[in-house]
């Protein structure tokens, strides 16, 4: 009888051990509202990127508090983008991020409020936020400049789907206006990112990038819209 | 004591030691292949030690109720040790050389690759009741064990230490015969520390952990049979004696027994072949699974084990389906030490000229200019420098590794015998305690070392580190290392920056090096770098680079350098400072 006591006594201690062992969950996507609309503009040849009125970008970066901004109740349901990381010695080109993009996965992937799907997202997105709030704090940020690129074809993405930051662009728009167009030439995967510089703080934000799969309308020139993903670096 | 108890019993305690060695011994192979595949040398070591006396308490507590025929569930306990622990072995290898479904959790993952550890530990666990129990059943005085002369140095002995003892304790000398628990527990620990030091000091660094699993589970089948030949009732070579231990083995189990035994006996002998076989098929998913299923086929094609590190050369091919962005060419050769990929054909130029080609354009060229390099034990680096004349201090941990690159021809090919550089001064030792004992200061210091995947590393990457290497800089020195992208790697990158932070290098300036390695017509970002500077250091506002000193990388992407600007290096809330002796782990970086 003592013996099994043991023996329960120890799988609740083994367990509890092991959960710690694998409770170290990294921090969720940056939160961000850079981009606040990617649609398909005339004819559904051309992408449409709506740019914030007044971005903002949530980071832990530390300016002393003077930067920042107040947050506001509907800020832990917006969401934003972003790039590519090429460390060579870190690991490829840093990662090949791929979680679910172009492998079935748009389907289950966490939302932003604009509907699109969170890269690296979890369901405990928001209970880190709410947990780690004196950390961090939110940014407005000046769009710096808006980039285009085509990513490849569905085949080529999955083969290797880039993670946050910026990538090769085919357009660069340095002073891009309220909405921007770009055209389709292709199917696939395109991304649209938008570069972050703080607005009252001296610090670079680097990128927010949405990923968008288009695909052709059967028998016609036009696109559709099948996939978008929300691309941020962990804040 | 009669002659055939006492050569039971020294039977059983021979036993004894050899389990004992095999028990501690595959505490630490286990805690290494861990280690090697998951990195973390503390966490994993401490994981496995916590969960294998765990498994051994479970063992031990359950193992009153093998008492029905304990010589025969010893001699099965031993089989299934010989079978499980390189099974488990292989299985953990087999978790890293397959690329698992996404929908597998992680917590399912961590749970399997530790499961040998606690099957081997429970079983274990077995061993030394079941043991002190077949000692005790013994008859005889247990004083009649040894000859007469080897009794007397014995008590002799026992009575100093006693006398010690009694020094601090309330003692009272036993006389004669010891019981069979404190018999079993002194020859478990005597087999506990040689397994350990036979480990250490042969197996691992002569035979690696492959072969080493294999004579473990070698040494566990000899036990078994040597068990079988002294007490078995019908396999045994003693079957006509009176006896109170018999065994009762069937043919089956005694046929796996030697067939098991046989293959990891062939497994020890043909250790190289089995060493390369495993470790190439292993190596190659592992560089796989950086990409895309499907997209890069991975062949090793030479390896060495140094005493510090593993070194690999593999070739890499693409075989996605879209254009390959990775290099230009069917293949790709590259370098890697341990799991950190060091050198690759299609960038290994851009990288050498962004770390040191770069930041050189802000100094003299000229004898005057004194460089620390940490790390590059390639060689490759000092190439670099060599054609700016500069006094180079070069300090490397692995001179195995360093005598391997000067003479390998891949190596060769990129270093171009710079170890011969006349005003090049190579120390093999430890880079930390080269730059907390030296006196010289320096212009620049190069840091050219591996990634932060691994804990060993962890004091590459604190504050005391960079701290020390603040100490040896001249007014205008400045420290140059690549670095994560932030972007992939966010929590190493802002626990890197904090802690450099705290070390005192308060501006820094980011910068890439780019190269059009696919051959696509678009230049593409390859490394980043940064250019670290104290906060007392001049000449740290404004432009970073003077370009118009370059060579000719710097002139071809001299656009992008030309507008790199100093800058505070940010500091992040609630990420903590990597110190030696308070670790944050955030800044190692997780490939699972």
């Amino acid at each position: 009888m003592r013996r099994r006591r043991l023996l329960q006594l120890s799988g609740v201690a083994v367990t509890a051990a092991v959960a710690g062992c694998l409770g170290n969950n990294p921090p969720p996507p940056r939160r961000s509202n850079a981009i606040s609309d990617v649609a398909l503009g005339d004819q559904s040849e051309s992408l449409t990127v709506n740019v914030a009125d007044d971005p903002w970008v949530m980071s832990r970066y530390d300016a002393d508090t003077s930067g920042s901004l107040a947050e506001p109740s509907s800020v832990l349901a917006a969401l934003s983008p972003v790039g590519l990381a090429s460390a060579q010695k870190g690991g490829g080109r840093g990662g090949s991020g791929a979680t679910g993009r172009g492998t079935g996965g748009y389907t289950t992937a966490p939302r932003t409020g604009h509907g699109y799907a969170v890269y690296h997202g979890g369901d405990d997105d928001d209970e880190w936020y709410e947990n780690h709030r004196d950390e961090v704090q939110r940014y407005g940020a000046a769009a710096g400049a808006l980039g285009f690129a085509y990513l490849g074809s569905n085949a080529a993405f999955t083969d290797d789907p880039p993670g946050p930051g910026p990538v090769p662009w085919d357009e660069k728009r340095t002073e891009p206006s309220d909405t921007e167009t770009f055209d389709l030439s292709r199917p696939g995967w395109y991304r649209v990112a938008t570069k972050l510089d703080g607005e009252n703080v001296n610090h670079d934000f680097g990128w927010a990038a949405v990923d968008v799969r288009v695909d052709s309308q059967f028998g016609q020139d036009s696109y559709d819209i099948e996939e978008e993903w929300k691309v941020s670096p962990r804040i | 004591m009669t002659r055939p108890s006492r050569t039971k019993t020294l039977a059983l305690l021979c036993v004894t030691f050899v389990v004992s060695f095999c028990s501690f011994a595959y505490e630490f192979v286990y805690s290494e292949l861990l280690t090697v595949m998951y990195g973390g040398t503390v966490t994993q070591y401490v994981v496995t030690i916590g969960l294998y006396f765990f498994s051994l308490g479970v063992g031990a507590a359950l193992s009153d109720d093998l008492a029905g025929d304990r010589p025969s569930n010893f001699f099965r306990t031993e089989v299934y040790l010989a079978v499980v622990a390189p099974a488990g072995f292989l299985l953990v290898v087999a978790l890293n050389s397959v690329r698992l479904p996404q929908f597998v959790p992680a917590e399912l993952v961590w749970v399997v690759a530790r499961s040998p550890v606690v099957a081997v530990g429970f079983l274990s666990g077995f061993e030394l009741p079941l043991l002190t129990r077949m000692v005790e059943d013994e008859e005889g005085d247990t004083s009649e064990l040894l000859p007469a002369w080897a009794s007397n140095a014995v008590d002799a002995v026992h009575d100093a230490v006693v006398r010690l003892l009694g020094v601090f304790w309330h003692v009272e000398r036993s006389a004669g015969e010891r019981s069979g628990l404190s018999l079993v527990l002194a020859m478990d620990y005597v087999g506990g520390l040689v397994g350990a030091v036979v480990y250490a000091r042969v197996l691992y660094p002569r035979l690696g952990l492959v072969p080493t699993i294999f004579v473990l589970a070698f040494l566990n089948g000899v036990a078994a049979l040597a068990f079988l030949a002294r007490f078995s009732g019908r396999w045994g070579l003693f079957r006509g004696e009176r006896r109170t231990l018999v065994g009762r083995e069937s043919a089956a189990l005694v046929a796996a027994c030697l067939l098991v035994t046989a293959a990891c006996g062939a497994a020890v002998v043909e250790h190289e072949r089995v060493d390369r076989s495993v470790s190439a098929a292993y190596l190659e998913q592992d560089v796989e699974n950086d990409y895309a299923p499907g997209a890069m086929a991975v062949t090793v094609v030479g390896q060495q084990t140094t005493t510090y590190q593993h070194v690999v050369e593999y070739e890499r091919r693409w075989t996605g389906s879209g254009p390959n962005p990775y290099f230009e060419g069917e293949t790709d050769r590259c370098l890697r030490l341990g799991t950190a990929v060091q050198l690759c054909d299609s960038w290994a130029d851009t990288y050498h000229s962004g770390l040191v080609d770069v930041p050189m354009t802000r100094f003299a060229h000229s004898p005057e200019t004194d460089v620390l390099l940490v790390g590059g034990g390639d060689y490759v680096a000092v190439d670099h420098l060599r054609e700016y004349g500069v006094d180079v201090d070069h300090v490397d941990i692995d001179a195995e590794f360093m005598a391997y690159a000067r003479n390998d021809s891949f190596l060769s090919s990129w270093h171009d015998d710079a170890h011969a550089y006349d005003r090049l001064n190579t120390t093999a030792g430890d880079g930390y305690a080269y730059v907390q004992e030296t006196n010289e200061t320096y212009d620049v210091v190069l840091l050219d070392v591996p990634g932060a995947t691994d804990d060993d590393l962890l004091k590459l990457y604190s504050t005391e580190f960079y701290g020390a290497v603040r100490d040896r800089l001249e007014p205008d020195g400045v420290v140059v290392t690549w670095a994560y992208d932030g972007n992939a790697y966010g929590d190493h990158a802002k626990a890197f920056s904090n802690t450099v932070r705290d070390a005192g290098f308060t501006r820094y300036a980011p910068y890439w090096g780019w190269e059009d390695i696919d051959a696509d017509g678009d230049v593409e970002r390859v490394e980043r770098f940064y250019v670290l500077a104290p906060d007392r250091a001049e000449n740290t506002t404004g432009a970073a680079f003077d370009v118009t000193r370059g060579d000719d990388y710097v002139r071809k992407y001299g656009d992008r350098y030309r507008d790199v600007r100093w800058r505070e290096l940010p500091r992040y809330n609630g990420v903590e400072v990597n110190s030696i002796f308070d670790p944050n782990y955030d800044i190692i970086v997780d490939r699972q």
